[in-house]
């Protein structure tokens, strides 16, 4: 094998793992045959797009709709004096999956997953006390149309 | 609903990633105290049933080369729902810059109810995408451009399933 590098084939590879893998005892296996390649090698180039920094991780992703869980987007306007001290506490939340900084009045944006209704009004009255925040906007979510990446390398 | 393993499983993968070996599932099974197959059978049943979506790879989109990414959020004028439905099911759908395409409940300080996300390789690609499908007056929007990544982590699914 040559040397690895952003080639037709990675780029494939790239594309396919967003696409998803079958859940088996050898999945990257039936992967590699589908790209025509020894399943070593594709080892090896996950390798290198994680140690590149194109891939930050594969994993499960989970339905949290189905799970019972609700969630929604929180936007806020912190001043930029405490939005290290905001980010810290944001750190904390393992049920906090998000958190950017946007170019508006709003400027800091997150999203909050709850298994109910109630934890999430909970969860939300004690963000706004530990953010310091005058008012927290809470945008719930209601349906989601979609959920894909299918980025190409450019 | 779910059984006690079954919580078990999902709440390990939700912060455990795949490893990159031949067979992904062998640590996964012993740490979690099941055969490789046990486990193999356990995560595809989930799947069949629905709580788990997929297996799938995480890019980091800015080192794909989409350096820009916006929050863009729309709200249909009144009487224009047919042109939202078009909007979300012909435009949004089919473009693969646009990753997600949600509908929230408004809130009266931030008045709109769909939200996407996108990512370009400039901010004035997201203006000319947002401009051609704005021109018409059906919709009010805002592009919120993102400045900072702060935090982006896999949901911690453990106490939550509790």
């Amino acid at each position: 094998m040559t040397r690895l590098s952003m080639d037709d084939t990675m780029k494939k590879l790239l594309l396919r793992l967003q696409e998803g893998l079958l859940i088996s005892v050898a999945p990257y296996k039936a992967l590699s045959q589908e790209l025509g390649v020894e399943e070593g090698e594709t080892i090896k180039r996950l390798g290198w797009l994680r140690r590149k920094g194109y891939l930050r991780r594969i994993g499960f992703s989970m339905n949290t709709r189905k799970l019972g869980l609700t969630s929604t987007l929180v936007a806020l306007s912190v001043p930029p004096r405490r939005i290290a001290k905001a980010q810290k506490v944001i750190a904390a939340y393992g049920n906090i999956t998000h958190n950017y900084l946007r170019c508006h009045r709003l400027n800091m944006w997150f999203t909050l997953t709850a298994s109910s209704k109630k934890m999430l009004g909970e969860t939300l009255k004690r963000l706004k006390q530990e953010l310091m925040a005058d008012e927290l906007i809470s945008l719930p979510t209601k349906e989601v149309f979609k959920l894909r990446f299918r980025l190409h390398a450019v | 609903m779910l059984s006690k393993k079954e919580k078990d499983v999902l709440a390990f993968f939700s912060v455990n990633d795949l490893e990159a070996s031949s067979r992904p599932f062998v640590k996964a099974s012993k740490a979690l105290g099941m055969s490789e197959t046990g486990l193999i059978d356990m995560l595809k049943s989930l799947q069949k049933k629905g709580f788990i979506k997929g297996l799938r790879g995480v890019v980091d989109h800015r080192r794909a080369g989409y350096r820009e990414n916006a929050l863009i959020a729309w709200r249909a004028r009144p009487g224009q729902k047919k042109a939202k439905n078009r909007l979300v099911q012909d435009v949004f759908m089919a473009d693969d810059r646009i990753s997600h395409c949600y509908e929230r409940c408004p809130h009266e300080k931030f008045n709109y109810n769909i939200f996407t996300m996108m990512h370009a390789r400039s901010r004035k690609e997201v203006l000319d995408f947002v401009r051609s499908q704005a021109t018409d007056g059906k919709f009010d929007h805002e592009v919120l451009f993102t400045e900072k990544e702060l935090k982006k982590d896999k949901l911690h699914l453990g106490e939550l399933l509790c």
